[in-house]
């Protein structure tokens, strides 16, 4: 029985449905990457050859992990791929799209099955319908199509020489739990065979008393010898996503053994005499490295970890940092003569744990193509519909950055992009009157500058318009001057509601966006700059931390306690004298070249008893975030450095105004102040 | 999937699916005609499949298992009436040998 949480008889089917869904996302990435470098290009052989190994692993999957409506749209399409693998049809530049548009449809239908998202039948039909009607002899002037498994026998173009062998399947006995269907694997693999060339064999490898045996259990080993022309890593892709490679055995037979065998099998029973069914023509030419074959290749070189785990190693390695930073604060305080080997062991635990530390975050880094590689389709289709030519150029995909900050700098990514396309590239026509080329250049760049990741959208198109943004602004009551700077005057396009687009279309221009860019940027330590010049173009500059587990910051004391400014947030630090220290509307604030500043006394916000309440008496530390700044006054800074992020609502409760904590080097827990939060504090107060 | 009980019967007849979906409901039956065959001493035992119209890997192990312990016991057991949609797919999954099929008792 089936739970909607996908429990069946206890056993959590979600962990194992994982897989087929990270694998079937791939698939659908690599297929939709081919397609879009494709333009309208005609695909080569081994283009047509990737592309259809994708669609059929996932087919293959979907049918074994029991998503049989996926398997719909992705039977139709393999076929069709068939056909213009085999030049039974031409290839007309429409088909690129339909595969997409197939492709959308799949991926609509996994989000179904992975996130219970609604799914849309009435497309599923009509894509499936396209792809139908393509293979029609009016619409390419060849053979209906035919479903790929009523084709009868392998070409003879294939590869001819037909290879037989043994294969052994010893499975996980969970097998069954998971749900994984068995008659799939073995049907499929029959299908792989040459007519009459199947034969399979299954025994019990172990004989338990029926009453003591869990139904679910399985003790079947199978033994299948077959001949076929598939090669050897097609037969082993049949196994996709339910075999490990201990578990599969092949072993290649010469044919005299095939003889004795088929004189063996005739004396079989008569009641269940074989029938497997026709094999499928285009299998016999799949012998480029498939799916599988890659996941196995992969297998060498990496593992697939739960996301939850590399948490847990980065938070373990977190406490290790502390218990080294709490034993290199307990050894200072010895005679270093005395303790010398003591002051050497530490000093390399040090060493050992920085690296360990580095290492560790490595895990979580992933390339940012994972992003990038979402942008060429949509710049293809937003330049269609815009009727503008774009020449779009990714660099620096390979530059890694933290899971967490790749799933949130998506979004602001797609904004800006969206923006480009819209607002800075002209139309080919508005382009060659100013004697540029007619197709516009939008290229997105990554690389990594010293602790922090930089993502540049950079366009060729007209540039901001500094009068009409002025114009813009004051129209909105947004204040500002003719004396402000270019950059100042760029900064305005970030206020919320803010667009000078003259018209709202549904690419861009709602002047809801650039605001919830920065904001979303800002929110994950990130930064938005720009550079923009009237008829050259513009570009734009994200940048972001390394990662957010760990956090470079100033620590400070406050009466008694220790505190974390984010060090991204510090301008600088003074101690005030007098004259500066003004009071406006009953608050006091500080002067800063010819700047009032807020003052934000943290012993107040925190309840502290604090020897230094007056400003003069300490240390201002000037800070900036979300547009705003301050002067946060502390008894004094104690050092810079880096701190692991812990969760406080995890571990005690959520403490306004700040963003978690950490533990020190002396094990005393401080608290990593949140600026925003630390601004509408003092606002209330 | 249900089963048809005859009492004294030396023949178990299953009707329906005989599949994962059903193997717990399957096992029950299984393990209770086993018991009563056994207990009765029964010489043979057939498994009269006619009416089962889907089956799959985990239902042929049940079944195997079933058959194997049978023999165990001294009974002569063996899978009949399987009809020809039913003996491809025992035959694709690699049973044929293990339900070594009878004639009719």
């Amino acid at each position: 029985m089936t739970t909607p949480n996908g429990e069946q008889d206890g056993i959590d089917l979600k962990r194992f449905n994982q897989v087929f869904f990270e694998e079937c996302a791939e698939n659908l990435a690599e297929m939709e990457q081919i397609l879009i470098a494709l333009g309208e290009c005609e695909p080569d052989h081994e283009q047509l050859n990737a592309i259809f190994r994708a669609a059929h692993s996932i087919k293959g999957g979907a049918g074994i992990f029991g998503f049989d409506d996926m398997t719909v749209v992705t039977h139709v399409m393999e076929s069709l791929l068939d056909l213009l693998r085999n030049h039974e049809i031409p290839f007309r530049p429409e088909m690129i799209d339909l595969f997409l548009e197939a492709g959308d449809a799949i991926s609509m239908q996994l989000a179904g099955h992975r996130e219970g998202k609604p799914v849309c039948q009435e497309a599923i039909g009509q894509v499936r319908a396209k792809l139908q009607q393509l293979a029609k002899p009016g619409a390419n002037g060849s053979g209906a199509l035919q479903p790929a498994t009523e084709q009868a026998l392998p070409r003879q173009d294939a590869s001819p020489l037909p290879v037989r062998c043994r294969l052994t399947f010893s499975p996980d006995p969970e097998i069954f739990h998971r749900g994984i269907r068995i008659e799939s694997i073995i049907s499929e693999l029959s299908e792989l065979a040459l007519e009459g060339e199947f034969h399979c064999r299954a025994y019990l490898a172990e004989t338990p008393e029926l009453e003591d045996l869990d139904p679910l259990r399985c003790v079947t080993r199978w033994e299948f010898t077959l001949a076929s022309l598939a090669g050897r890593e097609k037969l082993v892709e049949a196994f996709m996503f339910v075999a490990e490679e201990e578990q599969l055995q092949i072993e290649e037979l010469p044919w005299q053994e095939r003889r004795a065998e088929a004189a063996q099998d005739d004396g079989a029973p008569e009641a269940v005499a074989a029938a497997p069914p026709g094999r499928r023509a285009y299998d016999s030419n799949e012998l480029a490295t498939g799916a599988f074959g890659r996941r196995g290749a992969e297998a060498e070189s990496s593992i697939r970890v739960n996301v939850g785990k590399v948490d847990q190693l980065v938070n373990q390695v977190g406490e290790l940092l502390i218990t080294q930073a709490m034993l290199a604060q307990t050894a200072a305080g010895l005679d270093p003569i005395l303790h010398q080997a003591l002051q050497r062991g530490l000093a390399q635990l040090e060493r050992n744990t920085r690296d360990l530390q580095g290492s560790v975050m490595s895990i979580r880094l992933v390339p940012i193509s994972m992003v990038f590689s979402r942008f060429p389709r949509l710049v293809r289709e937003l330049a269609g519909k815009l009727g503008k030519q774009v020449e779009f150029r990714t660099t620096g995909e390979g530059t890694e950055l933290d899971r967490g900050l790749i799933e949130k700098i998506a979004d602001p990514l797609t904004h800006l992009v969206r923006n480009a396309l819209d607002h800075g590239l002209e139309t080919p026509q508005a382009r060659f009157a100013h004697g540029k080329e007619p197709a516009g250049t939008l290229q997105l760049r990554a690389s990594q500058v010293g602790g922090r990741i930089v993502i540049d959208v950079i366009d060729d198109g007209a540039g901001l318009n500094r009068g009409r943004i002025l114009a813009k602004a004051q129209e909105r009551g947004i204040p500002c001057s003719d004396s402000m700077t270019d950059d100042e005057v760029w900064q305005l396009i970030f206020v919320p509601g803010f667009s000078t687009a003259e018209e709202v279309t549904d690419v861009s221009g709602r002047g809801v966006g650039m605001d919830v860019v920065l904001k979303n940027v800002q929110s994950i330590g990130g930064r938005v700059q720009i550079a923009s010049e009237a008829g050259m173009g513009s570009r734009f500059t994200i940048s972001l931390p390394l990662t957010l587990a760990i956090l470079e910051g100033l620590t400070v004391a406050v009466g008694g306690e220790k505190f974390i400014i984010p060090i991204n947030v510090v301008i600088e630090s003074l101690q005030p004298k007098p004259d500066q220290l003004k009071t406006v509307n009953g608050r006091q604030v500080v002067q800063v070249r010819g700047e009032y500043l807020p003052i934000i006394r943290l012993h107040r916000m925190f309840n502290l008893e604090s020897q230094v309440t007056e400003p003069e008496l300490g240390i201002l530390v000037m800070v900036e975030g979300d547009g705003e700044r301050g002067a946060i006054l502390v008894d004094a800074l104690l050092d810079e450095q880096q701190v692991v992020v812990k969760s406080i609502e995890t571990n005690y409760r959520r403490v306004e105004g700040s963003a978690g904590a950490t533990i020190l080097g002396d094990g005393r827990v401080a608290l990593i102040l949140d600026l925003t939060e630390l601004f509408l504090m003092h606002k209330k107060l | 999937m249900s089963e048809i009980v005859f009492v004294n019967d030396n023949r178990i007849t299953f009707q329906g699916s005989c599949s994962r979906e059903e193997a717990a409901e399957l096992h029950r039956a299984l393990v209770c005609r086993l018991n009563e065959l056994v207990e009765r001493k029964a010489e043979q035992a057939e498994l009269d499949l006619r009416q089962v119209n889907q089956i799959d890997a985990c239902g042929c192990q049940l079944l195997a298992l079933f058959l194997e312990d049978l023999r165990r016991h001294g009974i002569t057991a063996a899978a009949c009436h399987l009809g020809p949609e039913l003996a491809g797919q025992i035959s694709l999954l690699g049973f044929s040998e293990t339900f070594s099929v009878l004639p009719p008792l």
